[in-house]
């Protein structure tokens, strides 16, 4: 115990050193005693104990060899047309503890970045772009220094969907307004692969209250800014917020693109949304939704029947109870119910009206309170520039201990962000797997390299290596024979010049 | 860049590349080829200070985000102002030489690099958008780009999304179009036509025709949801080929931008002591030249200041500072050059200016400090010799303790050109006090040491301020916007609009434009209501009194009349007394 005590307040160096010379078994106790020590020490330990589990996480289940390779696009092979630079170009950007950014980092081998992450230990790492220079050394390029390609990125935060979610703001996520960000990732995948053509696209939970996209075509890395923008601006739907109301960047007719939102987001909202979300239970919430039909006669004679109504049968009750029950059909949430009075009451009201103009702007109100609540908002600077810092995919978040695992859009809806592995209990799962194991040294060592076998993190990197990795490196080495055959006939042509 | 060449060369322009027949000003050119042959030092300016008038206009229209067909017209207005020579010849010269110089100007950093960049592609799109559809197809074509038109079994697979996202952009009619001529299929051959490109395809066409291209090279149109996108390609129609157009013009001129910049070492050491200073100073440059509107001429006196302030005339950088001197009796050294230049400006005499600050700071520094070293200050900025008069002022002034003379009337005197160089120095222009830095002891506050409080000032300061000249909300959140956005100009413009309620167009580039067109919209209104009004006691006096002061007499101090109401009343007020 004393050595642990002493370890604990010794300097980071010294940790860092004994962890290195194997010190496994002690250090694993060392964890173990700290979550059955009294919870007064505990908030004093969580520095130290983060930085051990992290430690930790580096070094046994971060898969840093596939996230190297990822980077690397197949320009760490042989391949006569590889770009033997390629990796050393690529700023990472670690934050160590502290909130201690650490920018231009980059790495020539995935053993050179192993190394130093064991050694530096960031709370987080950040990919940014490549750059035309190695990023260490970009003082003696100053001018010629700048980024040359990079993935496209999306980020949506939950935060941005704060006046919208019953269930809490800010920090907070839960499996009830998961259908935000699954509805968000269901249209955006679509989009990107159908309207843009991209193929390799990685979404990622953020590990806190969000998800990442990574589009890794390399069409898609060489976008210039001003496309960045574009691509923003045609996924873009809302335009910001402004006195509670969002505003929608969409006419009458639709655009085929948001034709096809509004099939998906139609879908969800009923399924999902409405009952997992209990969006029209409470009077604050239906009144905040009601604001977007345009007939004030309208708007009263509901709110005012609803305020009447008693409660929902199952009032902010768990996300697939509800579902569940809204899918039986025998129990309909109250909030679809009452979503279709109002579908039903506006289409009345239209019908009754003399103008066909207003009829339509009356109807269209209900596809407008659809996109509002359920079109997905992307925080746009994020992706508009290729040298913007993207916190990278498997890196822990350090509030929550969450890893940031990717997640598969086919299967978004089944994503529950309170299942994801923690740092904490992965750890603790590899020190079972060795106890268990009664494992002699060696065998540890073996295990050392990819210790996330066998832990829940392994069927996230087996997914990561199997949809994301190997059809990319399939691409990517289609690319390099394109650039090699191009290159040999190039030289052909330059050799016949000369014989000429 | 060879057109500073002294050689004799042949006459500038070569050939236009479209016979336009909207007029010569819309002849447009990818100003692939640098011009040669001779060009005075003083076109070489004029022509560069045009274009950019004609850049800059088209910016600020964008800013204040002027819908594209008011834009449209703005720019054949704006070419034909300034752009337009005595023939075609000279017209198209001008234009391709004003190009070069601006590129050479503006290709020294990246900021410059990409803001002219972003003129240009915007200038060359509506010139591009102003011609006729044979002459865009011809335009098109001739620049060879790879792109081909849809076949007919693309086309009619398409018809209805593509239909479907003209309806989107409002283009009933050529969605109609579109759907209409997919039912008929009699489009038989068109694909080869299309594929030629070009002319003949388009005159040919019985079905509107559509480009598949990459979705990169048509940005605008992907960001703003105007095309079908399929795949990566996007389905750009044929009125739509602007936008091809213009991308290949930015990334041309984009590189050769990058290539100006490449080569302007050697330019500036071959011409340090003639073109280079002179084309370095082009992008600080202001383009409103002398035929820029004047401060109403007249003098104004010390005790019609307070009224000036109070009738919402002054910009906000000045009300804040006027109000700081008020209440705190104090400004510091930057604030007060600031200051006085633009009361100089404005039309205060010297020795009323001198009697102004001796006034406002007389509370906390008594005469003596005044005479000794502001009266100084205020003379060297007046650029006048000592003569009687103030001397006489000097007497008056100089009373025991008058701490003013001492510390500030030096400055006031120096800014009229009294002491020192005895230079008549200019007012300071916004760009000079947007980036005035202002630090120092109230840094935070910023009004005593100057500087624009679109930029010092927070949000939510910039929002009291406002309201506090009675800017209506709105705009208020509008203005700041546009002060997040950095556009601190365009977000004294809009106060303008918010304060007085009728908008300001020329643009603000010094405070006491400001002052001009606040004063002269006030003239205007108090005219018109004197008009209607069948010119009423009251207005007319007020009447009196402005034309006194644009007629150029000074106005002797009068009793305030009551609270202002009315813009033109509280121009009447102007004439107040300061308590």
């Amino acid at each position: 115990m004393e050595t642990a005590t002493e370890r604990q307040d010794a300097k980071r160096a010294k940790t860092e050193h004994q962890a290195a010379e194997g010190a496994e078994p002690m250090a694993v106790d060392d964890a173990v005693q700290q979550k059955d020590a009294a919870p007064p020490e505990q908030q004093q330990q969580t520095g130290p104990s983060m930085r051990f589990l992290m430690t930790q996480y580096y070094k046994k289940l971060f898969p840093v060899q596939q996230m190297f390779k990822w980077l690397c696009y197949g320009n760490d092979s042989s391949h006569a047309a590889a770009d033997g630079s390629f990796s050393s170009r690529r700023e990472l950007c670690f934050t160590l503890e502290g909130d201690i950014f650490v920018r231009y980092q980059s790495y020539k081998s995935w053993t050179d970045l192993a190394t130093d992450l064991a050694r530096k230990v960031p709370s987080k790492i950040d990919i940014g772009p490549v750059y035309t220079h190695d990023p260490r050394q970009r003082a003696k390029y100053a001018k010629d220094f700048k980024p040359v390609q990079r993935e496209l990125v999306i980020d949506i935060d939950m935060t941005d969907y704060d006046e919208l979610r019953t269930c809490g703001s800010g920090g907070h996520i839960c499996s009830r307004c998961w259908p935000f960000i699954a509805v968000a990732i269901q249209v955006l995948d679509t989009a990107l692969r159908e309207d843009f053509g991209f193929q390799h696209i990685l979404w990622v939970y953020s590990g806190r209250r969000g998800v990442h996209c990574w589009v890794a075509d390399e069409g898609a890395r060489l976008l210039a800014d001003d496309v960045r923008a574009s691509v923003v601006g045609y996924l873009s739907v809302i335009r910001g917020v402004e006195g509670g109301m969002a505003k929608l960047g969409m006419g009458m007719v639709k655009h085929p693109a948001l034709e096809r939102a509004e099939r998906l987001l139609r879908s969800a909202w009923r399924q999902h949304l409405l009952p997992e979300q209990c969006l029209l239970d409470e009077p604050q919430h239906y009144n905040a939704l009601l604001q977007y039909i345009p007939d004030e006669e309208l708007r009263s004679s509901l709110a005012a029947k609803w305020a009447k109504g008693g409660q929902g049968i199952v009032p902010g009750g768990n996300r697939r109870a509800s579902a569940a029950a809204a899918a039986a059909g025998d129990s309909v949430s109250l909030s679809v119910r009452r979503w279709d009075e109002l579908e039903k009451a506006v289409k009345e009201q239209a019908s009754r009206l003399p103008s066909g103009k207003a009829a339509k702007a009356l109807e269209k109100s209900l596809d407008d309170i659809i996109f509002a609540y359920s079109y997905p908002r992307l925080d746009v600077e994020v992706t508009k520039k290729m040298n913007h810092l993207l916190k990278a995919p498997f890196c822990v978040h350090p509030k929550t201990g969450k890893v940031c695992v990717p997640i598969d859009p086919e299967a978004a809806w089944d994503f529950d962000p309170d299942d994801v592995p923690t740092v904490q209990q992965l750890v603790q799962e590899i020190n079972e797997q060795q106890q268990d194991a009664g494992a002699s040294p060696q065998q540890q060592q073996a295990a050392g390299a990819e210790g996330w076998r066998g832990t829940s993190l392994e069927p996230y990197i087996a997914a990561f290596a199997s949809s994301f990795l190997s059809p990319l490196a399939a691409s990517s080495k289609a690319a390099l024979n394109e650039r090699a055959q191009a290159a040999a006939a190039e030289q052909r042509t330059q050799r016949a010049d000369v014989s000429w | 860049m060879n057109f500073i060449n002294s050689a004799p060369r042949p006459v500038v322009g070569g050939t236009p590349t479209s016979q336009a027949s909207k007029g010569p000003y819309l002849e447009l050119s990818m100003y692939k080829e640098v011009p040669t042959g001779e060009i005075s030092l003083e076109e070489f300016e004029e022509y560069a200070l045009d274009r950019l008038r004609v850049l800059k206009a088209i910016e600020e229209a964008k800013l204040r985000s002027k819908s594209e067909d008011t834009i449209q017209a703005d720019v054949e207005t704006l070419l034909k102002k300034h752009m337009q020579g005595s023939s075609r010849q000279q017209t198209y010269r001008k234009d391709v030489l004003s190009h070069h110089i601006l590129r050479l100007a503006y290709c020294r950093t990246a900021d410059l690099r990409s803001w002219l960049l972003a003129q240009e592609a915007l200038l060359f799109k509506f010139r591009f958008k102003a011609l006729g559809r044979q002459q865009q197809v011809e335009f098109f074509s001739s620049m060879g780009l790879p792109y081909h038109a849809i076949s007919d079994a693309e086309f009619e697979e398409l018809a209805g999304q593509l239909a479907a996202v003209l309806n989107a952009c409002g283009e009933w009619d050529k969605a109609k179009a579109v759907t209409s001529s997919s039912r008929r299929g009699d489009t038989h051959g068109l694909q080869d036509i299309g594929r030629s490109g070009g002319a003949a395809a388009a005159a040919v066409a019985s079905r509107p025709l559509f480009y598949k291209v990459p979705f990169q090279a048509v940005p605008d149109l992907v960001g703003s949801r105007r095309v079908l996108l399929r795949a990566g390609q996007a389905y750009v129609g044929e009125d739509q080929v602007y936008s091809l157009v213009v991308g290949a013009f930015r990334s041309c001129l984009s590189a050769s931008l990058a290539e100006a910049a490449r080569a302007w070492g050697a330019f500036s050491a071959a011409e340090a002591d003639r073109l280079a200073p002179l084309v370095d100073s082009l992008p600080s440059r202001s383009v409103y030249g002398s035929d820029n509107r004047k401060v109403p001429v007249g003098e104004i006196s010390a005790g019609q200041l307070a009224g000036l302030v109070a009738g919402r005339n002054f910009p906000l950088c000045m009300s804040v500072m006027y109000e700081r001197l008020a209440s705190e009796h104090h400004l510091k050294h930057w604030g007060l050059q600031q200051f006085t230049l633009f009361l100089k400006s404005i039309g205060l005499p010297l020795e009323q200016a001198l009697l102004f600050f001796r006034q406002q700071f007389a509370p906390r520094t008594p005469g003596d400090k005044f005479n000794k070293e502001y009266v100084y200050s205020v003379l060297y900025n007046y650029g006048l010799a000592l003569n009687s008069s103030y001397l006489l002022l000097f007497v008056v002034c100089r009373t025991p303790g008058d701490k003013f003379n001492k510390e500030y009337a030096y400055n006031v005197r120096y800014n009229y050109g009294q002491e020192g160089k005895r230079q008549d120095w200019s007012e300071w222009s916004c760009v000079k006090i947007i980036n005035q830095e202002v630090g120092g002891a109230c840094a935070g506050a910023g009004e005593c040491n100057g500087g624009c409080p679109y930029k010092t000032y927070s949000a939510e300061q910039l929002r009291a301020a406002l309201s506090r000249l009675n800017c209506n909300d709105k705009v208020i959140r509008e203005v700041v916007d546009k002060a997040r956005g950095k556009h601190y100009q365009l977000a004294c413009g809009l106060a303008f609009e918010g304060i007085t309620g009728s908008p300001q167009e020329t643009g603000i580039n010094k405070p006491s434009e400001y002052y001009a067109s606040s004063i002269e919209l006030a003239t205007q209104r108090a005219a018109a209501a004197a008009g209607a009004n069948g010119a009423g006691e009251q207005q007319g006096q007020q009447q009196q009194q402005q034309g006194q002061q644009a007629g150029g007499g000074a106005v002797q101090p009068q009793q305030q009349e009551g609270p202002p109401q009315t813009p033109a009343g509280q121009r009447a007020v102007a004439a107040g007394t300061p308590a």
